[in-house]
């Protein structure tokens, strides 16, 4: 298992927002977390990559305990994530914002910088190489020395995809990326969620939209009120009883 | 070339080199030389602030006082240790950055407006030490007759004095332009861009593996290091300080200069530590009423040009080129959004 999560469970005040959730995720596939507003996908994601800490529970990254590690260290160690409203570094180009997402793989210190030595001119020539590659990866080569504030929301979903990607994750976790976009546009950013897959990448994302996490989605996994309620392929979960009563309010036609 | 192209190219700014450096020949009376060796020293001091504010977006306000620790710092140490200048100057830095330490580590758990109101108070207490703390600084006297810097001998051609205001001008401007390589280098390099990323947004520079409290302290370090010169240069030259030299007026004067004349820019600070100090020399007349001018100044600026006249003339080139841009595309453009607004 890439990522394993035992019993996690995190508490506001008098509000269990998730509750006892056990969760797995296996290398090279794409796991959909959905469930009704509220019921706690956003803190998951945020438990896990360490911007909350958990009340209780363990999470298990490659065989390794990460539990309340810092969101620094999270991802450095390979997790990467996006945000629900689109995060950009919102003053930087889009070659910017894409070095910066790889800033975490080089080790140009202080020194280095001020000196150029040769560690400066490697992390420097990889890093543009890595971006360039990037900006390919997710469509953007054109708008390279653009200001993201100019960019279409697509284009800045798009961006946001980049900037965890150029982290070079193990695991990359989605947080709604088609949210606020068109059908057209949710299309193109499903083919890039594929073309993670391909290239390697492990994806846990989550979604809104029904037809396109059943079309994407290898397994899904069910929240509601913080509680896991289900959990298997697009059609155990669109078949599912308790799914249907909770989420889909019987309306849902596969 | 047209002017931006001018402007862009290094011509301009091997120009005003040349110019500085042969400003001595046109033999500027006493008062005013001062005026500019003492902006020179307002620059250094405001492209430090630029790196913690206009970089890394933290907004330290305890800048004037870290100024003061500089100054003391060359002052006392000269004064009453003899060291020389040349080894005083380098502590000076190495204790307003170990000051900054103290102060900035407990500070950095606030953040924002709490971040600026917190290190203002410190700035505020560091005030109050240096009026009160006879025995080591004097109280509000101060230090007076701090010694020139010590003559460099150069063998076979002899000594370099620092007595005459000549070799201390270039003795300040040589310390601004290695402040401007530091902070060239740093701003274009990947450590810049983690500066950069936290003044952006600080939970995604988190997200991405940036460890945003290590590259806070760093910036922080490396601006209270520089700020701390910039206050020793200042004591050795003003030959006396008094507790306003760690005063949060100072503060204030340099987030004016760094405000009007650009955040986030290396010209910007020079530019605002050059031109307002001579603007006040000119407003002497009016005193203490000079503050009712640069008060609405700056808010003027801050609602309009947010980036300081540097800011504002990359903006307002940016508008020219869209304008020559939109006349030349204009028709296409116009159709091409027309239909986009129908697909939706």
């Amino acid at each position: 298992m890439l990522l394993q999560v035992q019993k996690l469970t995190k508490q506001f005040e008098g509000l269990v927002a998730v509750n006892q959730v056990d969760l797995e995720v296996a290398e090279g596939e794409i796991l959909a977390i959905i469930g009704p507003n509220g019921s706690g996908k956003s803190t998951m994601f945020n438990l896990i990559s360490g911007m909350l800490p958990p009340t209780s529970g363990k999470v298990w990254f490659r065989g390794e305990d990460i539990t309340r590690q810092k969101p620094h260290s999270v991802a450095k160690k390979g997790i990467a994530r996006t945000f629900q409203t689109t995060t950009l570094f919102d003053q930087l180009r889009v070659m910017d914002n894409l070095a910066i997402g790889h800033r975490v793989r080089t080790k140009t210190g202080l020194w280095d910088a001020l000196l150029h030595t040769p560690r400066y001119k490697k992390d420097r020539d990889e890093t543009a190489a890595r971006v360039m590659e990037i900006l390919n990866f997710v469509g953007l080569t054109k708008q390279a020395f653009d200001l993201v504030t100019t960019l279409s929301q697509e284009a800045q979903k798009r961006l946001a995809i980049g900037i965890a990607l150029a982290t070079d994750p193990k695991l990359i976790m989605l947080d709604e990326p088609t949210g606020g976009i068109n059908m057209d546009e949710t299309m193109g950013i499903t083919d890039l969620i594929r073309k993670l897959k391909g290239a390697g990448v492990t994806v846990c994302l989550i979604e809104h939209k029904m037809r396109m996490v059943m079309g994407l989605a290898d397994r899904i996994v069910v929240l509601n009120h913080g509680t896991k309620i289900a959990e298997g392929t697009p059609e155990e979960i669109s078949n599912d009883e308790a799914v249907i009563e909770a989420y889909l309010g019987g309306e849902f036609v596969a | 070339m047209g002017i931006w192209g001018f402007v862009r190219s290094k011509w301009l700014y091997l120009l005003i080199l040349v110019l500085a450096l042969a400003l001595p020949l046109a033999h500027p009376n006493r008062y005013w030389f001062q005026v500019v060796i003492i902006s020179l020293v307002w620059s250094i001091a405001t492209l430090s602030l630029n790196l913690i504010l206009g970089y890394t977006g933290q907004p330290s306000l305890a800048h004037g006082a870290y100024f003061g620790v500089g100054a003391y710092a060359v002052g006392l140490l000269t004064l009453k240790l003899h060291m020389s200048f040349w080894l005083a100057l380098p502590t000076a830095g190495v204790l307003a950055a170990l000051v900054g330490l103290i102060i900035g580590v407990p500070s950095m758990r606030m953040r924002g407006h709490y971040f600026a109101i917190g290190t203002l108070c410190f700035g505020v207490i560091i005030y109050t030490i240096a009026g009160n703390w006879m025995e080591l600084t004097g109280g509000f006297t101060g230090l007076l007759g701090i010694p020139n810097p010590n003559a460099i001998p150069i063998p076979g051609i002899g000594r370099i004095s620092f007595a005459n205001q000549i070799n201390q001008y270039y003795l300040v401007l040589v310390l601004l332009l290695i402040t401007l390589f530091v902070m060239h280098r740093i701003v274009y390099s990947l450590v810049g861009y983690g500066f950069m990323a936290i003044r952006n947004n600080e939970v995604l520079a988190a997200a991405v593996g940036i460890n945003t409290f290590r590259n806070k302290l760093l910036s922080l370090t490396i601006s209270n290091f520089i700020v701390g010169v910039a206050g020793g240069l200042y004591a050795v030259i003003l030959g006396s300080i008094s507790p306003s030299a760690a005063h949060f007026n100072i503060t204030f004067y340099l987030l004016l200069y760094l405000l009007l004349g650009g955040v986030a820019s290396l010209a910007g600070p020079i530019l605002g530590a050059f031109a307002l100090p001579l603007i006040m020399e000119n407003l002497q007349f009016i005193s203490e009423y000079r503050n009712l001018v640069f008060g609405p100044l700056l808010i003027i600026v801050i609602i309009y040009w947010p980036r300081g006249v540097m800011g504002g003339l990359v903006d307002l080139k940016q508008r020219v080129q869209n304008y020559y841009q939109f006349r030349k595309a204009g028709a296409a453009r116009a159709v091409a959004s027309a239909e986009t607004d129908q697909a939706i």
